[in-house]
């Protein structure tokens, strides 16, 4: 370890990288399931931080929790069950 | 006059070699407070012979290992040391940051370069001070920022590529900053490499149990068996050949088997993954916390571990007020609960006082 731990903690670095990009690619393979249009009303722009330059999307949703609604809890619900289905 | 080669008992390791440089510095005044008082006074060509044997071995040692041979220079190692964590926490923050400034001007594979090679280059730079430094603070501080490096290498790709969350990331960096801790015989990285270790067994666990990820690090459970295996860990051959691993093995193992029973003792039902009543469960954990607090005491003392014994018993205490804050904080009057706390410190004081006299008998 005292002697390889250089080439083992690159080989690491390499490896996780190689992992990471492998499940990108295998995420983007193949034919969609399904096509999903959306408007700038669900695909919203966050707020920029002055000191991050990354473009970022953000998801808005809304699902109705089964049961009776009431009007308080309707725009807390944040799980996307209907958006894994499409 | 003759020269001696200070080769004799030849410390192997920082820490051995100090505490020799602090043994002859102690021998020196000792000697000299014996010759004041005329208790013993040296022959001249004695004194010269035992002066230049230890000017040998000071010379020696400042050579090979850096020591420090004042008070004055003591200080400033430790100001260095507390330099070096401030500079490691400081180059972290600023690699992540420049990287969060400047990402959005950079393509995707251009993105990805830089993190992959963030992380190498810091690693080169750490095995380049190491060549040429005998104390490694610097080294320390590369070190420490390459970890930071992967973590945000990534946390980051992962963002890029829309992945999920992972419970095997922290496992990755803990794998990343234990070889590189073992590579440097650094004790902050191997600390924090334990750290995220830990972390990496609740969250793999807590994937493996179809929690969500936002409940992965708050099901302590699993930090109980790998933190006694940590304290066995400790003494292998590995540790015993780097100054200071075997200790923070040990305070880290101790502090992952005991301080979730503070949790998992009040907060059962929130906490654990047993299924069982509540009351139930958060009673087998109060037995749990006083007889593992005074076995890790018992076991410190058999093998001498001073900090050991010190921080079970700094838990045996904290757990104590926990549990009298859950037992009796609702129905005692605030004067008679704040009496019992300082009745029990008081006890605590006056019962290691007589473990410590009856040790200092023997």
């Amino acid at each position: 370890m005292r002697g390889r731990g250089l080439w083992w903690a690159s080989a690491l670095v390499v490896a996780a990288n190689l992992a990471v990009l492998g499940l990108a690619a295998a995420n983007r393979s193949g034919e969609p399931d399904a096509i999903l249009d959306l408007t700038e009303r669900e695909l919203r722009l966050p707020v920029k931080e002055p000191e991050n330059t990354a473009l970022a999307l953000s998801l808005e949703f809304q699902r109705r929790r089964p049961g009776p609604e009431t009007e308080s809890e309707r725009p807390q619900v944040k799980e996307a069950g209907w958006f894994d289905r499409a | 006059m003759t020269q001696v080669r200070a080769d004799d008992g030849a410390p192997a390791t920082r820490p051995e070699a100090q505490a020799r440089a602090d043994r002859i510095e102690a021998f020196r005044q000792e000697l000299a407070a014996l010759d004041r008082a005329g208790v013993l006074r040296l022959g001249a060509e004695d004194r010269e012979r035992v002066e230049a044997y230890h000017a040998g071995m000071l010379d020696d040692l400042a050579a090979r290992f850096d020591v420090d041979r004042s008070e004055r220079q003591r200080r400033m190692s430790l100001g260095m040391r507390v330099a070096t964590l401030l500079g490691a926490l400081t180059l972290s923050a600023a690699v992540v940051f420049f990287f969060y400034r400047v990402w959005g001007l950079l393509g995707t594979a251009t993105q990805v370069l830089v993190l992959v090679s963030a992380p190498l280059v810091l690693l080169a730079a750490a095995e380049a001070f190491a060549r040429r430094e005998r104390t490694l603070y610097v080294t320390s501080i590369m070190a420490v920022t390459a970890t930071a490096a992967f973590v945000l290498d990534l946390s980051t790709a992962g963002a890029i590529f829309n992945l999920r969350p992972s419970p095997f990331a922290p496992a990755l960096w803990a794998a990343f900053a234990l070889i590189v801790a073992y590579r440097y015989e650094l004790r902050l990285l191997l600390a924090a490499g334990l750290a995220m270790a830990g972390w990496a067994a609740c969250a793999i666990v807590g994937w493996v149990a179809g929690l969500d990820i936002s409940a992965w690090g708050a099901r302590p459970e699993p930090l109980l068996p790998l933190g006694a295996l940590a304290v066995a860990f400790a003494a292998s051959a590995p540790n015993r050949r780097r100054p200071g691993f075997s200790e923070v093995w040990r305070l880290g193992g101790l502090a992952a088997l005991l301080l979730p029973l503070v949790l998992l003792s009040t907060w059962s039902e929130a906490f654990s993954y047993i299924r069982l009543p509540g009351k139930t469960l958060g009673a087998i954990y109060d037995a749990a916390g006083f007889a593992l607090g005074g076995a890790a005491i018992w076991l410190g003392f058999q093998k001498g571990w001073t900090r050991f014994v010190q921080a079970a018993a700094g838990f045996l205490v904290l757990f104590l007020y926990v549990k009298c804050f859950d037992w009796l904080w609702d129905w005692m009057p605030r004067y008679l609960f704040f009496l019992l706390l300082g009745g029990i410190a008081v006890a605590a004081v006056i019962a290691l006082g007589r473990v410590r006299s009856r040790r200092r008998r023997l």
